[in-house]
């Protein structure tokens, strides 16, 4: 059935095969209306009035030309445009009454339930519901560390890159060259190091080693006085900065090198000193192509932050395992959490990619992950 | 006149490449250069040497009897006074066009901001692009990229300003008004060594072209002498273009 699409406009309003997918709503309509309870709106479980009460609402919608250039077009058109809007229309109505309206109904009923209910659904949504506090000091542990640890892991990885890139240089005073092969070597041993153990081993160690001189700094203390000083929350804090302090390093150390060999020509021409060079050309273009890369690692952060759930510390996961534990139950719990986990990794992605293409810079696609 | 550049037995391999073979070469205060010749037969290698952009393996290389070649020499101070122009124009990408400028200033001469502005005012000027001072250097032409680049240099007050075919990323019709500043810098007197292809500029302009072939100086003249006699077969080949 071939269409004369005449401007852009058509085409853009008005697809050509609109019968197909006439028929593909139909065909919805009917499967939702076939495993559908029952409308929410007419609380009745009578089919046949609903069906015509729907199809009453899409074909007043339809007939009502809402569109400018509806008088415009040939007949042929204007009925078929009309049999798309009523189907469209109809699938809508539909899709809200049985689907989303009924979706609702189920929600208000699960929160209000006195005690867990038997559905998989209710009960996620009764779990959740109450324990929206545990899940809410869970979400802030989890953003606060990621937060902490991927900014002061910037910070730190500034001055490891700083010092991984050094580069002996002939001309340099012998005490000088040692000193740059010590920091290169310091550099480069500390990122393989990091990057080659999961973080779980290392906030495990960071936290044994922590406690053990707490306790050697204050022998008698009972242990809620030595929690005190070192908390669960400052060896977290601690891991995630040294975790991504080594991935940040590769990263800066990526931008720096990445950068025109001329923009480091150019600067030491004008008779800059390295150092110079660094502070003043390399380093600061260096670091502004690597700003993706560091809202990315905040994100890669809040999903890894769940190992920290070992150590005891109370972030998404460990709140997870409370609720778990309190309900007794699994699978329901877990969805919940991941679902969670989901949201603000898609959110946080969102914001981020709105902000970078604000400030003009490169945005990323889909969700980062770690590599 | 007084010899500002001297290079001795200069020798340059790139892993086993010989680049430069035994190159000789001085260059006289207020001489310009222009060194010309097919790609890959070591000009440019030979310039960045200059100022030590390209460490030489072998051979010394004299600014004004200061050996560059000398480890102890620090290059850092006799680079502020060899200018260097690049191809691919290289200026900051992070700065405007006047901070361009004054970077250097403040950060090697340590001037005051004031005063390394008026002087980059004053140089950018004369180059004609008083209207771009805060303009981001993104945003300009490549002609415009290449006349701050040869500001940027110049506010550094040097005594001998290096070029490494500084027209040949250029549109053939923006060559022309690069090729003036470097006409005017010349007539003021500035030393200029210029690794070009251009001829016609090598032809009105330089005191003394340096044809090189396969990491040698083939052969060295006048222009006129150069470009109506040439002596060497391979010069006459190079040149049979543009004779």
């Amino acid at each position: 059935m071939q269409l004369k699409i005449h401007d852009a406009a058509t085409l853009r309003a008005y697809p050509q095969h609109a019968w197909f997918l006439g028929w593909l709503f139909a065909l919805l309509d009917a499967w939702l209306l076939l495993i559908s309870k029952g409308s929410f709106t007419l609380s009745i479980y009578n089919r046949i009035p609903m069906i015509l009460w729907y199809l009453l609402l899409a074909a007043a919608f339809a007939y009502i030309p809402f569109s400018a250039y509806a008088h415009k077009k040939k007949a042929l058109q204007k009925w078929l445009h009309r049999y798309f809007i009523f189907t469209l229309v109809f699938f809508g109505i539909v899709l809200l009454d049985c689907g989303i309206a009924r979706f609702i109904q189920l929600f208000i009923q699960s929160i209000h339930a006195e005690s867990n209910p038997e559905g998989f659904v209710p009960s996620m949504i009764y779990m959740a519901y109450q324990s929206r506090a545990t899940y809410l000091r869970g979400i802030s542990g989890t953003l606060q560390v990621s937060l902490i640890g991927t900014l002061c892991g910037f910070l730190l990885a500034i001055l490891l890159s700083f010092l991984r890139i050094q580069v002996p240089d002939r001309r340099d005073a012998d005490s000088i060259q040692i000193l740059k092969l010590i920091g290169q070597s310091f550099a480069k041993t500390y990122t393989t190091i990091i990057r080659g153990t999961p973080m779980m081993v290392q906030v495990l160690i960071i936290n044994a080693i922590g406690f053990t001189l707490a306790r050697m700094a204050m022998p008698n203390a009972p242990i809620s006085e030595v929690n005190k000083i070192w908390s669960f929350f400052l060896a977290s804090a601690i891991t995630v900065s040294l975790n991504s302090a080594a991935y940040l390093t590769e990263v800066l150390r990526g931008g720096v090198e990445s950068l025109d060999k001329g923009q480091k020509e150019a600067a030491r021409s004008l008779g800059m000193t390295q150092w110079q060079a660094m502070m003043k050309v390399l380093f600061p273009q260096a670091v502004k192509n690597s700003i993706p890369a560091i809202g990315n690692e905040f994100i890669i952060n809040i999903k890894d932050t769940s190992v920290l759930t070992t150590i005891g510390f109370f972030e998404l996961m460990f709140a997870n395992s409370t609720i778990s534990g309190t309900y007794y139950k699994g699978l329901e719990v877990y969805l919940v959490t991941a679902l969670i986990y989901l949201l603000l990794t898609y959110s946080i992605t969102r914001l981020l990619n709105y902000a970078a293409r604000r400030l003009d810079m490169p945005a990323s696609r889909g969700i980062p992950s770690s590599n | 006149m007084e010899e500002i550049i001297r290079i001795e037995n200069l020798e340059k391999s790139f892993d086993q490449l010989r680049v430069l073979k035994n190159i000789n070469l001085n260059v006289k205060k207020g001489e310009v250069v222009c060194i010309i010749g097919a790609s890959g037969s070591g000009k440019s290698t030979l310039l960045r040497c200059i100022n030590l952009l390209e460490e030489p393996d072998a051979g010394h290389i004299y600014f004004k009897d200061q050996d560059l070649t000398d480890l102890s020499t620090d290059i850092n101070v006799l680079r502020e006074n060899i200018g260097m122009v690049f191809q691919g124009f290289n200026l900051f990408n992070n700065k405007n066009v006047l901070d361009n400028c004054t970077l250097a200033m403040t950060a090697v001469k340590k001037m005051k901001q004031a005063e390394a502005e008026a002087i980059a005012i004053r140089h950018l000027t004369a180059v004609g692009l008083k209207e771009f001072i805060y303009a981001d250097s993104r945003t300009l032409s490549g002609g415009q990229k290449q006349r701050v680049a040869i500001a940027r240099a110049l506010c550094m007050n040097p005594e001998i300003m290096l070029f490494d075919e500084p027209t040949s990323a250029l549109d053939p019709e923006i060559v022309k008004e690069v090729l003036d500043v470097m006409q005017r810098l010349a007539n003021e007197g500035m030393t200029m060594v210029v690794v070009t292809h251009e001829m016609q500029f090598a032809r009105e302009v330089s005191d003394r072209v340096v044809f090189m072939d396969q990491g040698v100086i083939l052969e060295e003249a006048s222009p006129e002498q150069i470009f109506t006699q040439p002596q060497m077969p391979r010069t006459r080949e190079f040149l049979s273009r543009y004779l």
